[in-house]
């Protein structure tokens, strides 16, 4: 006998449009529905533990805190499908929160027992309800994403964001001893169809591992004595990998250490060999085929298809369950390797230095954070030299430089530069001690107009040639930083004038002054406010790391926040960055330029559930940031 | 004229007795919220009330205002002549559906303890009441006692109130249509002509009055009833439950 009105109306209301025909007749004969009038409170910040859990049917609320007499702050607007209470029911606390009516709201009641039990009943159902964002919960969204947001193309699943590494190495290892000649190893390998031996030392440990590459290129390539012992041609030490690592990560690890096979350890012992070769018979359009070209290519000119194989890389990716932080990582290991390559082709015809250099990457390339639209920001150090002649003749090498590989970048991109930091200014091209000044300047007397070029800067990685000038510059930034407090202080100001979280009323944001907008910039106003709190925590503590997520990992490293704080601020980062990807890549199979636009009337149930999660998130570190700093 | 024996009761209905004594000494002075109410509707063969017969009851309970959504009263009722055809253009319901349903005298104790001890409530109720009563007339010698609201002219009530009240650009509401109402309101809406879906859409209108009503100061059960009863538009003084 439940109307179907109701049935209809709880059928597509998350979580409860889960339940089967009669679990939902059964649910809804148990309802009650109460009216509040306009102005009325629902919940009071600070009550007894409530009875009944509250479904809006009809009419809005609004939630709010009170943090003294005359401060109230706004945390969320709800409508019709929001649901209230159930995290207090499954805490048994009170309310933390006001709710109040702000239309005629009708609220559908279901008693907590009856909530408890249909939970009971139904324990996929309780996720929905946890406060925070809980792995599970995260899955199925990124679930939902991936399915909602692009079309899926019909490829074979290798999914190497859960395949461990144990799953696809051989079993059968070979090791030799170091005395064994070349030849003998390399019939060995012949005959055995082998990619790679191992070799054990004098006391039987792993002291290195032969490929067939070394083969080629130090044995048949430089004409060595075949009878050599094996250890003249073997890579040492051996890099390894936990057996339970992911392929994905197996594959960051060869692209990072330019190498092309992991000996795979279960605890300490050896227990096989995995190689990119492994990786990509599994993979058809691998990132390690990508890079493989890139290094292949012999002008910038052939560079050109980089950038625009990105997006069907990134797409084919998240297809395969990646997540957009992974991607992000990858796409800027992939554009590390393209800059470098274009370096060294402009290396190959401007000649060798005069003084050595290395580049440095700033904002997102520096955070390892690239989407598919690098800003590519970056400036040169260089080391200080007495000698003026020198010094003159590589200022004009580097002007020049940096005037190639900046033309070679653009030309290999698509649409306009994103470029505003670039070693083509002379500002940006300086020696070590240039630098130094330059950054001791504007930690120790901020100037307000350039605060967010100083933070892009603050993110900066040495890339090429001579990266120790970068190491040896951030040494000297770290012992500036403590010092720094006016800097700091205007960081976290800014951090606050901008980080006002968001939220979703109908088809609209709305912001805490109550202005709406049918649209949500997501790189501004979800992606920022985590990348500039991480950076603001990293400087305050003297983290030198500059990736979001690992800059939030050494935060809870050190205790300096819980465990389960940072994962929540990690996971809302991670959820507003994959948004943020898969928005650019939606666009771009619709045809539209890409922007960081995103339409809110777009947002299925379940990016709006998850993105408020990601707006109560955002409020905790715009209160961490207000306590600290102000 | 009522004859002396029927005066004192005899030939009524047990049910009927005990209804009519219950609110013989009802206190109508409590909070609206103390208050069990039944919110009705019927679904009729004709308007003529010489020919016209009930043919569906739906009922919901509302306690401490709220609407009960468990436990509602729905049942169909087999008419003593064929259901005429333009009947069923209205409620939609067909020959077949009350073919095998048991005859309203047979519904109507359930109903009757369905209602017991509640406020009945309805929208233009005096029709629902009128043709109800009827039947209880002919077959349990008497007619509910039960105290009564009508959502029709709680809702003049309140329009009335707000148009000397409350300055507002909206135009003066003539209609009392309850689905038109219910968009004004902007109140869920329920599915049109089923008693069931009915008697929730009036329940959901009585529960949006009641709590408009208590901010113009009224407070108890009496006091909604003086407000019905100084209803502006066309009065319905003096129609019973008979």
């Amino acid at each position: 006998m439940a109307p179907t009105v109701i049935c209809q109306f709880l059928s597509s209301t998350l979580p409860f449009n889960r339940l089967d025909q009669e679990q939902l007749s059964e649910f809804v004969d148990s309802l009650q529905v109460e009216c509040f009038p306009k102005g009325s409170i629902i919940f009071r910040q600070g009550s007894q533990p409530i009875e009944y859990l509250h479904i809006i049917q009809r009419g809005a609320v609004k939630v709010f805190v009170r943090t003294d007499l005359d401060h109230v702050a706004l945390r969320d607007l709800g409508g019709e499908g929001s649901i209230f209470g159930a995290e207090w029911i499954l805490s048994n606390t009170g309310p933390d929160v006001h709710v109040e009516a702000v239309e005629d709201t009708f609220c559908l009641l279901a008693h907590k027992d009856v909530f408890s039990n249909l939970i009971e009943r139904n324990p996929g159902l309780e996720k929905h309800f946890r406060q925070g964002l809980t792995e599970d919960k995260m899955s199925e969204a990124y679930a939902v994403l991936r399915t909602g947001r692009i079309q899926t193309t019909d490829v074979q699943r290798f999914d190497y964001f859960s395949t461990r590494v144990s799953q696809i190495i051989r079993k059968s290892l070979v090791i030799v001893d170091r005395t064994s000649t070349v030849l003998e190893v390399g019939k060995l390998m012949a005959s055995q169809g082998l990619g790679s031996v191992l070799v054990r030392d004098n006391t039987g440990n792993i002291s290195g591992i032969v490929t067939k590459k070394d083969l080629r290129s130090k044995v048949v390539a430089q004409n060595l004595d075949y009878e050599s012992p094996v250890d003249t041609i073997m890579s040492s030490p051996i890099k390894t990998i936990p057996a339970q690592a992911v392929c994905f990560e197996a594959m960051i690890k060869m692209i990072r250490e330019q190498i092309t096979h992991l000996v795979v350890q279960h605890g300490s012992d050896i227990v096989g060999i995995v190689s990119a070769h492994d990786i990509m018979v599994n993979q058809v359009a691998a990132p390690v085929v990508l890079l493989r070209d890139i290094n292949a290519q012999t002008s910038a000119d052939d560079l050109r298809l980089f950038h625009q194989k990105l997006p069907s890389i990134a797409r084919r990716l998240i297809e395969q369950g990646a997540r957009a932080s992974h991607i992000l990582t990858l796409v800027a290991l992939m554009n590390d390797r393209f800059v470098s390559k274009i370096m060294s082709l402009a290396q190959k015809q401007l000649g060798p230095s005069p003084i050595p250099f290395t580049r440095l990457l700033f904002g997102d390339s520096g955070r390892r954070e690239t989407n598919l639209y690098p800003s590519n920001d970056n400036g040169i150090v260089y080391d200080d030299c007495a000698d003026s002649q020198q010094v003159a003749s590589a200022i004009s090498y580097l002007e020049a430089f940096s005037d190639m590989v900046a033309k070679a970048i653009q030309s290999c991109c698509t649409g306009p530069s994103r470029t505003r930091i670039c070693a083509t200014n002379p500002r940006f091209r300086m020696s070590l001690s240039g630098w130094t000044e330059y950054l001791s300047k504007s930690l120790m007397d901020p100037f307000l107009p350039d605060l967010k070029v100083t933070q892009e800067i603050m993110d900066f990685r040495p890339l090429y040639s001579e990266v120790s000038l970068g190491v040896k510059l951030r040494k000297a930034l770290s012992e500036q930083i403590p010092r720094a407090t006016r800097l700091m202080k205007m960081i976290a100001q800014d951090f606050l004038r901008n980080s006002s979280p968001v939220t979703f009323f109908r088809d609209s944001a709305v912001e805490p002054d109550g202005s709406s907008s049918a649209s949500i910039d997501i790189q501004t106003r979800l992606v920022d406010p985590f990348i500039n709190f991480a950076r603001l925590m990293a400087l305050n503590y003297g983290i030198s790391e500059t990736n979001t997520l690992g800059r939030l990992k050494t935060l809870a490293d050190r205790g300096i926040f819980s465990e389960s704080s940072i994962r929540d601020i990690s996971r809302a980062y991670e959820f507003n960055v994959q948004l943020f990807v898969l928005n650019q890549l939606r666009q771009l199979e619709l045809g539209i330029a890409p922007d960081s636009f995103m339409i809110i009337a777009d947002l299925s149930n379940m990016e709006r559930l998850m993105l408020k999660d990601t707006f109560s998130v955002m409020t905790r570190i715009t209160d961490i940031v207000r306590n600290r700093f102000t | 004229m009522k004859t002396l024996l029927e005066w004192l009761g005899f030939g009524k209905h047990e049910l009927i007795v005990e209804n009519r004594n219950y609110f013989k000494t009802f206190d109508r002075n409590k909070p609206l919220e103390d208050y069990e109410y039944v919110v009705l509707d019927t679904e009729l063969t004709s308007l003529d009330p010489k020919h016209g017969e009930v043919v569906s009851i739906g009922a919901v309970k509302v306690k401490n205002l709220r609407i009960m959504m468990g436990g509602a009263f729905c049942c169909y009722a087999r008419p003593s002549r064929p259901l005429p055809k333009d009947s069923t253009l209205i409620h939609r319901i067909t020959p077949q559906q009350i073919e095998n349903a048991p005859p309203l005298e047979e519904i109507l104790p359930d109903f009757i303890e369905y209602c017991r001890g509640a406020v009945l409530v309805g929208h233009f109720l005096k029709i629902d009441l009128t043709f109800l009563g009827k039947a209880l007339k002919k077959h349990f010698r008497g007619t509910l006692s039960n105290v009564w609201l009508d959502t029709l002219k709680l809702a003049q009530s309140y329009e009335e109130y707000k148009r000397r009240h409350v300055y507002s650009d909206d135009p003066v509401e003539n209609s009392f249509n309850l689905n038109k109402l219910a968009v004004k309101y902007s109140l869920p809406l329920f599915e049109k002509h089923d008693a069931l879906e009915d008697a929730i859409q009036t329940a959901y209108l009585f529960v949006y009055l009641a709590h408009k009503l208590k901010t113009t100061g009224c407070v108890t059960l009496k006091d909604l009833m003086v407000s019905q009863s100084n209803a502006a538009l066309p009065s319905d003084q003096g129609y019973s439950t008979a």
